[in-house]
């Protein structure tokens, strides 16, 4: 089989005009000006492009820069059956598109199952050296050291809150604490079950029960997890989105929003259960999400860009009789108010 | 086939400019191995990306043809993978072996302890600014063209210092210089390419570009006063609150009204943001076009000389779209952005001829393995041009 084709010696861009003959594994590059044969053994054959529709060939031999530009698809078809390394082109049936849209479908349910259900499922084994860690770089970020109030008498009022809490929980050890001084509105659980409560949150609350409300709240998620959970999530997260090229920011800013409605939900539910046990008035929690309500009603804020969207649900699910004992005293309520200074 | 290109393109420097390069790439081919390079990324856990994007590049070339003959790209995505471990390997020992010199330090000569880490925190920037250099070197080092490679010579860590430099001078006259130094280190990385023996190059006049940079610039800054003069007339009672706000003790009470009046405040500066980059890149382009159209007017290869009409509104449509097109679907639309970049980029590449062919030889230049890691490190990109 002899066919004409165009060849680059490799060492300068003049095209030559060649007959390629395909005999004995070899092919044969006969210039039509008369240069000397140039003999390429089949097995040393490659594909020398990327062109995967393979309307035109190029070929190049192992260990040198010549080039052959072939257009007959008979030649390469011979030289593929033999058993030179040139890609067949792919033809795409619907087989193959099946295939990958499976898997592409796999791979997505695959990582909503990382991100939704192996948190959960993997969170229980994560050791308390690790928890302990992962606590310490979260306070190194929030400098929680440099902000942490010490009133000793609102120390041992809220450590006695705390403790009483814990047991009714159902916790092992009473739960660590640390209030800061700050004026948002807030108290967070680090992994491992530190509870980090916030200036604004004592300031605002009206009473110590509504504040016990929120810390059984938080005991919620010390009993559940939830702190570990979400790193374990947001590992994940970061995993997927670094792999697709994303950055690992963005996924933690998707991440950063909350333990998601379930988890609070649940939670809440605990609270109001811990607070019966403890036989303390079990009707803070409620109150101060309606306080909330009332503060911070804004029409003007799309229900999508608030970061608590079922505050009015939670305040009406929250309603409980107004019986049990207080949390704290009034002294006690007072030293804990008067932690951050006066 | 006879070698007729040189025979009729008429001699002399008037010859007129037009496309040199063409693009044939098709969308549905690209999808087809950005699909499989997405599936087998995500079940690398990323390592795949490294092979995805030699994939691309081996298609992208063989897609795009100089007189008929079509580019080919060798480099291999064991190269780009181990290039980018070695670079990871280089900054972590820089900065591990700089935080045990200034513990070392810290004892002997306490105020030296800043030494160390300065000194790699200027490595690490020269090392940045001179990846671009390397990265380039790797891809045309792998590009060839009629079985004739391309190639670059002189020295990345040189182009990095340069770089450094030439920004602080930019600095220090407070962007005025920005025109020359953008226009020198583009020169640079010009001067310093080849394809075989055939070497470009470029010498602009920075002087020309900078009418057009300064009445950007100020345009620029006009705008950024108006959007923030909009914000405060528009929402004066928003921006009081954020003032007062800075000036309230921690120890206030919560204050909603306060808290709701910022909420506000804060919804409108990131409106202004929005309309200040949107319109902060549209006056941008005018810029970036003329620049092109200098740098190119002033580029050469041999006796071939390099051109471009490309408007500022075309630029603007470019950067615009792909920006849409990426945000709206989540990355998804890549093969859509690399398709419109290189019809772009072929169709806006004026050239007064291919080169000589009679006379372009190949080069015993050797051949890069290593390169685009420092690239891929430092400038987090995923980029596959």
């Amino acid at each position: 089989m002899i066919v004409p084709a165009r060849f680059f010696d490799g060492q300068t861009a003049v095209p030559h005009g060649v007959s390629v003959e395909f005999r004995n594994n070899d092919l044969i590059i006969r210039d039509a000006e008369g240069a000397a044969d140039i003999v390429w053994p089949v097995a040393a054959v490659r594909r020398s492009d990327g062109d995967i529709t393979g309307r035109t060939v190029g070929l190049r031999c192992k260990g040198e820069t010549g080039r052959l530009v072939l257009q007959d698809a008979t030649l390469v078809a011979a030289l593929r059956e033999a058993g030179a390394a040139i890609d067949a082109p792919v033809k795409w049936g619907s087989r193959r598109w099946t295939a990958l849209a499976a898997g592409l479908c796999a791979s997505v349910a695959i990582a909503a199952a990382m991100v939704d259900q192996l948190p959960g499922l993997l969170a229980p084994l994560v050791p308390q050296r690790v928890e302990r860690a992962w606590s310490a770089q979260i306070e190194g970020i929030l400098s929680v050291s440099a902000n942490v109030c010490e009133g000793p008498e609102g120390d041992e009022a809220l450590r006695r809150l705390f403790g009483r809490l814990g047991t009714a929980a159902g916790l092992r050890s009473p739960p660590d604490f640390e209030v800061l001084n700050t004026g948002l509105v807030n108290a967070f659980t680090l992994p491992g079950g530190r509870v980090l409560v916030l200036r604004g949150l004592i300031d605002t609350a009206q009473d110590p029960d509504e504040l016990a409300g929120v810390l059984a709240h938080e005991l919620g998620h010390v009993k559940h997890r939830d702190p570990t959970r979400e790193m374990l999530r947001r590992m994940a997260l970061n995993m997927i989105a670094r792999s697709l090229g994303w950055g690992g920011d963005v996924a933690s800013t998707m991440a950063a929003l909350s333990y998601g409605r379930r988890a609070e939900a649940a939670a809440d539910a605990s609270a109001v259960k811990t607070l019966h046990a403890a036989g303390l008035r079990a009707d803070g929690l409620g109150r101060f999400f309606a306080l909330l309500l009332k503060r911070t009603d804004d029409p003007g804020v799309p229900a999508f860009l608030s970061d608590h969207p079922t505050t009015s649900d939670r305040a009406v699910r929250l309603q409980q009789p107004a019986t049990g004992q207080s949390a704290l005293t009034a002294d006690e309520w007072r030293g804990v108010r008067n932690m951050c200074g006066p | 086939m006879p070698n007729d290109e040189t025979a009729e393109e008429p001699a002399g420097e008037q010859r007129p400019l037009r496309q040199i390069l063409y693009y044939d790439g098709t969308i549905g081919d690209l999808y087809r191995i950005y699909l499989v390079n997405l599936l087998l990324t995500i079940v690398t856990l990323g390592i795949w990306r490294f092979w995805g994007i030699t994939r691309l590049r081996r298609y992208v070339w063989s897609r795009t043809s100089m007189m008929e003959d079509r580019f080919e790209y060798d480099g291999t995505g064991l190269q780009l993978f181990l290039s980018f471990l070695l670079a990871g390997l280089i900054l972590v020992v820089m900065v591990f072996a700089a935080a045990i010199a200034s513990l070392l330090l810290r004892h002997t000569h306490p105020r030296l302890v800043i030494v160390p880490i300065g000194l790699v925190e200027f490595i690490i920037i020269v090392l940045a600014l001179g990846a671009p250099f390397a990265a380039q070197r790797y891809r045309l080092g792998h590009t060839m063209w009629r079985g004739i490679r391309g190639g670059m010579e002189g020295s990345a860590i040189q182009y990095g210092l340069r770089s450094v430099a030439y920004y602080i001078l930019a600095g220090i006259t407070l962007y005025q210089l920005l025109p020359w130094a953008t226009l020198r280190l583009r020169e640079r990385l010009i001067d310093a390419s080849f394809l075989g023996d055939l070497q470009f190059h470029a010498r602009g006049r920075a002087r020309e570009l900078y009418l057009v940079f300064l009445a950007t610039f100020a345009g620029v800054i006009i705008l950024g006063i108006v959007v923030a003069g909009a914000v405060f007339l528009l929402d004066a009672s928003g921006m009081h609150a954020m003032a007062a706000s800075m000036h309230r003790s921690s120890h206030a009470p919560f204050d909603p009204e306060l808290s709701r009046a910022i909420r506000h405040a804060i919804y409108w500066i990131i409106a202004g943001y929005v309309v200040f980059f949107v319109g902060g890149a549209l006056i941008s382009c005018v810029y970036t076009a003329s620049f092109w159209r200098h740098l190119l007017r002033h580029t050469n290869a041999g006796n071939i000389r390099f051109g471009s009409a490309v408007k500022a509104r075309a630029v603007f449509m470019l950067v615009a779209g792909n920006f849409l097109i990426l945000v709206f679907t989540l990355g998804l639309g890549y093969p859509f952005i690399i398709q419109r970049n290189m019809r772009f980029f072929t169709f806006n590449l004026l050239a007064s001829g291919g080169p000589d062919v009679a006379t372009l030889r190949q080069s015993d230049r050797p051949v890069p393995t290593l390169g685009e890691g420092m690239f891929q490190q430092l400038d987090g990109g995923a980029g596959f041009l």
